[in-house]
């Protein structure tokens, strides 16, 4: 037997950090800090009788994480202490949630291309993150920086619905666009906004009860949620196919050697003590704030997916790529809306205006071409004043500048020539001139109709209105016959 | 007899009899002579200047309710320019980075705090002794406690070193010292004092309190440090000290009489001028119900399990890395170990392993939850209580000041001297203690309940009893 | 209640507590007493008393997300310190 004989079974609890501005129970600013220590007051270091006071936007985030995943609100819940001693965490206890979190169930969809999915929520629940180990600046010594210490966590925790290390990828890039479209979590995985614990186990079939399950933490990629993922399967695998049993454990994961590895903390240690925060008195969120929460969400990226397929006859693809972001999904919207062709500003949004953002280093809500200045040129390819070629060239210039198409076309001559008598008479000119070519053309070899367009183009200073230039030489031709 | 030395040494102040400066000297004099209590910590003569200089703005804009008073406070609560070291080795040397509510409040009054007085190290105690700076003295009998955990308050209260004191209780720690010491203390309603800044044992029982020798002292102290503070979750919105016309007399007050508060090993000698108290209240036109508060013979055993199992918990971020004294190791592991088990006391360890006991997985459900749930009854027994009387009276203490080393290693003998006033904090209620009598020498303390935000009426209550009597106006021979 | 040293060993390595040897056998009768004190609770009959953790009834507050700069770089307290960084033994996990 091999890896391909089992079916993987996996659980995934993923840490996002909430995008407030100050800390979850402190008011220390949660922006990030060159500086270490400098963002961390007294009860970020738990020094003697600090107390924790709850912040209100990170409870609203928390909420609208639920209402996006169709979970329930608790109306009542409940911040716990989880005790466990480690230097990085500095009151001996984290400040979590336990018996009585704020989101309960949902569930999320996942399309991975032809794979789609539904992953069932356990629950999500407030915590506050600890601080931050470096072990290699002095030998034999660790040093703490509690800068992290404090940040808002929503811990999200999924049932074992996955079933393959793909699945499992797939699920954390859903999860990772649906908090940056909430604007709960600014996404950023190299600052480790977003981390993932991986549950794996082993079974043969669906029907067969879970096998023990081993837990890899803090994986901050999907690439390395993907490996992790297939790494302990096979070590697992080879494990069970030796008829040894695996023992329930903390893994970590060696982004060099890609191996997963016990960790070296006491498996005895796990007693947390959890107990209710006398701190902290229940949390209380009544119908009506979750009700102003609810209108106050945009609508979900699913949704808004779907709405580009019905409403502007998008392309299954392209609706995908215009609703990967909620920037850019807005920028689009707002194109969409000023201009008279859907898909036209799908295939420019997509196109051209993604390309200059990715090579610029930014994003469409920044870019220096605002949707409206977009649409404006779009309206002017859509009259036939400019061709899309020329529209490109102006809309480069349009980023540069950051003046509208139109001053553009105008100030620069642009405007395409669709005036019919003018283009006869350049025409005319060009057939005058070669007669071998019209008699060429008219003994059959057609393909020398791009010539005469070419020449007539090259004239008229690439100005001409392609397709109106087409059909009159088309015509000309035909006639000197 | 009612009597205000707070407000009688403002107001020599506020004439230019004294001077903040001047107050501050002759109490610091005072504590200086007092050494042998060993009441204080530490004097602060850094902090007091800063104070001094606050107090004397705030009395030339005639904006003073404490009017450069000294006080001291319990070294449990932080403070800037001092060390806070309660009472512990592992935090002898620690300086807060920043002040806690209720002191801040007393500065804004006009207090000046003039030194951070010892206790029970982390606030476990009933009797003063367990502190890293050792035993502090009763000033009626050098070899008898003064009842703790905040001894050093009552005992510099009680020996007239300052007009006033602060401490906090969490199961007696104020209305106990302030008994065996002829003193007055109030514990007010959880909530009604900001705990921010005060170095936690049990957060859902702990308040800052206040220890005189009048109640009308007590008042004008808590209507300074009283009051909602958005920087402590559990702060009540409606906090702060109702201001009321004080009653001529008692009529129409109903005064609860608990049998249980009576039981458990309350000795005649205390009960006698206890019982005697709540008579001369009955003169002064106050009625009497016997009530019955089943719940409260748990109270002992359910409050240790809820105070050790939030100590524990508290006591968890001391661990030598971030600040506090650290012990050498080869480990993380080690350095941790060593620098709790060489900072913290012997009853503290024994409070963080109950604690720990009670929350451990397969005991939580049966120590910890069931506490709570006795808790949850003994609340509401209060309340049914309450609705049939006023306020109760009862002895604050089983029996007079103990002597020095009477409870040996017998922990569990000590916590029984709890047994009177674990009962108001565990249902977030104000009690406070005021002198009633004496036994052999000894004063004997008589124990005001109410129910929550009554602290006003408690107050007014024990100043008609205090217009009546002369226990409060009593100082130890020595100390006259 | 008896508590066996193995029991009081783990508590204390629960609570990161170190037992002195010459210790531990006074110990362990202290916290039989007092394991022996809060047993009395177990007995007490509480009806459906759900458990209370706090006595006070409302909501809890929240705080406006409205940051405060920090300006006291707190690793001046520790023990040691470094590169405003709090040093300890390496941790290895």
């Amino acid at each position: 037997m091999a890896v391909q004989d089992w079916q993987m079974v996996i659980g995934i609890e993923t840490h996002v950090q909430l995008a407030t501005r100050a800390k979850m129970f402190s008011s220390a600013p949660a922006a990030w800090c060159e500086q270490p220590n400098l963002q961390a007051n007294e009860l970020d270091f738990g020094m003697p009788g600090t107390l924790p006071v709850a912040n209100q936007a990170a409870v609203d985030m928390a909420v609208r994480f639920g209402l996006a995943v169709d979970a329930r609100i608790a109306t009542v819940s409940e911040f716990a202490r989880k005790h466990y001693f480690y230097p990085d965490l500095p009151k001996g206890y984290q400040i979590s949630q336990f018996e009585h979190p704020i989101i309960n169930g949902g569930l999320i969809t996942v399309a991975d291309d032809d794979d789609q999915f539904a992953v069932r929520l356990v629950r999500a629940h407030l915590e506050e993150d600890a601080g931050k180990l470096t072990h290699d600046m002095r030998p034999g010594k660790s040093l703490a920086d509690y800068n992290r210490a404090g940040l808002p966590l929503l811990e999200i925790v999924s049932e074992p619905d996955l079933r393959s290390a793909r699945q499992a990828a797939a699920y954390g890039r859903t999860l990772h666009k649906l908090v940056r479209w909430l604007q709960i979590c600014d996404g950023n995985m190299q600052e480790g906004s977003l981390r993932f614990d991986v549950n794996v186990s082993l079974r043969h079939n669906e029907s067969d009860p879970l096998g023990t399950r081993c837990e890899i933490k803090n994986l901050n990629s999907f690439r390395f949620v993907e490996q992790a993922i297939e790494n302990e399967a096979a070590r697992q695998a080879q494990l069970l196919e030796a008829g040894e049993s695996i023992i329930q454990q903390t893994r970590l994961f060696d982004t060099t050697s890609g191996q997963t590895r016990a960790m070296r903390s006491k498996e005895d240690a796990q007693d947390y003590r959890y107990f209710p925060d006398p701190d902290l008195l229940p949390l209380r969120i009544d119908e009506q704030t979750i009700e102003k929460i609810r209108r106050g969400m945009p609508e979900l990226p699913d949704a808004c997916r779907q709405r580009y397929i019905d409403q502007y006859g998008l392309s299954p693809y392209d609706a995908g790529v215009l609703s990967a972001e909620r920037g850019l999904a807005t920028y689009f919207d707002e194109v969409a809306r000023q201009c008279p062709d859907a898909k036209l500003a799908a295939n420019w949004v997509a196109g051209d205006l993604l390309a200059l953002c990715n090579s610029a280093g930014t994003t469409p809500a920044k870019a220096p071409v605002t949707a409206a200045m977009l649409a404006g040129l779009l309206s002017r390819i859509a009259d036939q004043t400019v061709s899309g070629k020329m529209g490109k060239e102006i809309l480069a210039k349009m980023w540069q500048s950051q003046k509208p198409a139109d001053e553009i076309i105008e100030g620069e001559g642009l405007s395409q020539i669709s005036d019919a008598g003018q283009l006869q008479e350049v025409l005319a000119t060009i057939i005058e001139k070669n007669p071998k070519q019209v008699q060429q053309y008219q003994a059959g070899k057609h393909k020398l109709l791009g010539f005469f367009v070419g020449q007539a183009m090259k004239e008229t200073g690439g100005q001409a209105n392609p397709q109106q230039l087409n059909e009159l030489a088309k015509r000309m031709l035909d006639e000197q016959k | 007899m009612n009597s205000s030395p707070l407000a009688a040494l403002a107001g020599q102040i506020a004439a230019g009899e004294s001077s903040p400066e001047k107050a501050a000297a002759d109490a610091c004099a005072a504590i200086d002579r007092a050494a042998v209590l060993n009441a204080f910590i530490q004097i602060t003569e850094k902090r007091a200047a800063t104070d001094i200089e606050r107090a004397e703005q705030l009395i030339d804009s005639g904006n003073s309710p404490l009017g450069g008073v000294p006080v001291a406070v319990k070294d449990i609560i932080c403070t800037l320019e001092t060390r806070t070291t309660c009472a512990s080795k592992l935090l002898a040397e620690f300086t807060s980075p920043y002040e806690a509510t209720v002191t801040g409040l007393l500065a804004k009054a006009g207090a000046v705090v003039v030194g951070k007085t010892n206790l029970d190290e982390f606030a476990m105690g009933t009797t003063g002794e367990h502190s890293a700076f050792g035993a502090t003295r009763n000033p009626w009998d050098r070899q008898r406690v003064p009842g703790g955990s905040s001894s050093g308050s009552a005992a510099a209260v009680a020996a007239r070193l300052v007009v006033a004191a602060l401490g906090t209780d969490t199961g007696g720690s104020v209305r106990m010292p302030a008994a065996y010491c002829g003193i007055c203390g109030i514990k007010p309603t959880y909530g009604m004092v900001s705990r921010r800044g005060l170095v936690a044992y049990g957060s859902s029982l702990d308040q800052a309190g206040v220890f005189a020798s009048a109640a009308a002292d007590l008042r004008i102290v808590l209507a300074a440090i009283a009051g909602h503070d958005p920087g402590d979750s559990t702060s009540r919105p409606d906090a702060g000290l109702a201001e009321t016309v004080l009653p001529e007399n008692l009529n129409g007050i109903r005064i609860g009489v608990v049998e249980q508060l009576f039981g458990q090993g309350v000795s005649d000698e205390v009960a006698g001028p206890v019982r005697a108290a709540i008579g001369q209240m009955q003169q002064l036109g106050a009625s009497i119900v016997k009530l019955e508060i089943e719940s409260i013979r748990h109270a002992i055993p359910a409050y240790y399990i809820i105070a050790c199992a939030e100590a524990a918990s508290n006591l968890s971020r001391f661990d030598g890395i971030r600040y506090g004294s650290r012990a050498s190791g080869e480990d993380i592991e080690q350095v941790i170990m060593r620098s709790r088990s060489q900072g913290f006391g012997a009853e503290v360890k024994r409070r963080i392993m109950l604690g720990s006991f009670v929350l451990c997985h397969g005991y939580i459900d049966a120590y910890y939850r069931k506490a709570q749930q006795l808790r949850r009854k003994l609340i509401d027994e209060f309340a049914s209580a309450f609705a049939q009387c006023d306020l109760i009276a009862a002895p604050a203490a089983p029996t007079t000041a103990p002597r020095l080393g009477e409870f040996g290693d017998d922990p569990v003998r000590m916590y029984g001297q709890d047994v009177c006033t674990v009962p108001a904090n565990l249902a977030g209620l104000p009690a406070l203690s005021i002198p009633c009598g004496f036994a052999a020498g000894l004063p004997v303390g008589l124990q005001l309940i109410g129910a929550k935000m009554s602290d006003a009426l408690l107050l007014d209550c024990a100043q008609v009893y205090q217009g009546k009597t002369d226990f409060h106006l009593q100082v130890p021979p020595e100390y006259q | 209640m008896s508590l066996d040293n193995e029991q009081l060993a783990r508590l204390a390595s629960l609570a990161r507590l170190e037992i002195d040897p010459a210790e531990s056998e006074r110990l362990r009768t202290e916290m039989e007493k007092m394991v022996e004190l809060a047993g009395k609770v177990t007995a007490a009959a509480t009806d459906s008393s759900p458990p209370i953790a706090h006595v006070q009834q409302g909501d809890q507050p929240l705080r406006p997300d409205d940051p405060q700069p920090v300006t006291d770089n707190l690793s001046r307290l520790a023990a040691e310190a470094d590169a405003d960084m709090v040093v300890v033994p390496r941790v290895v996990e």
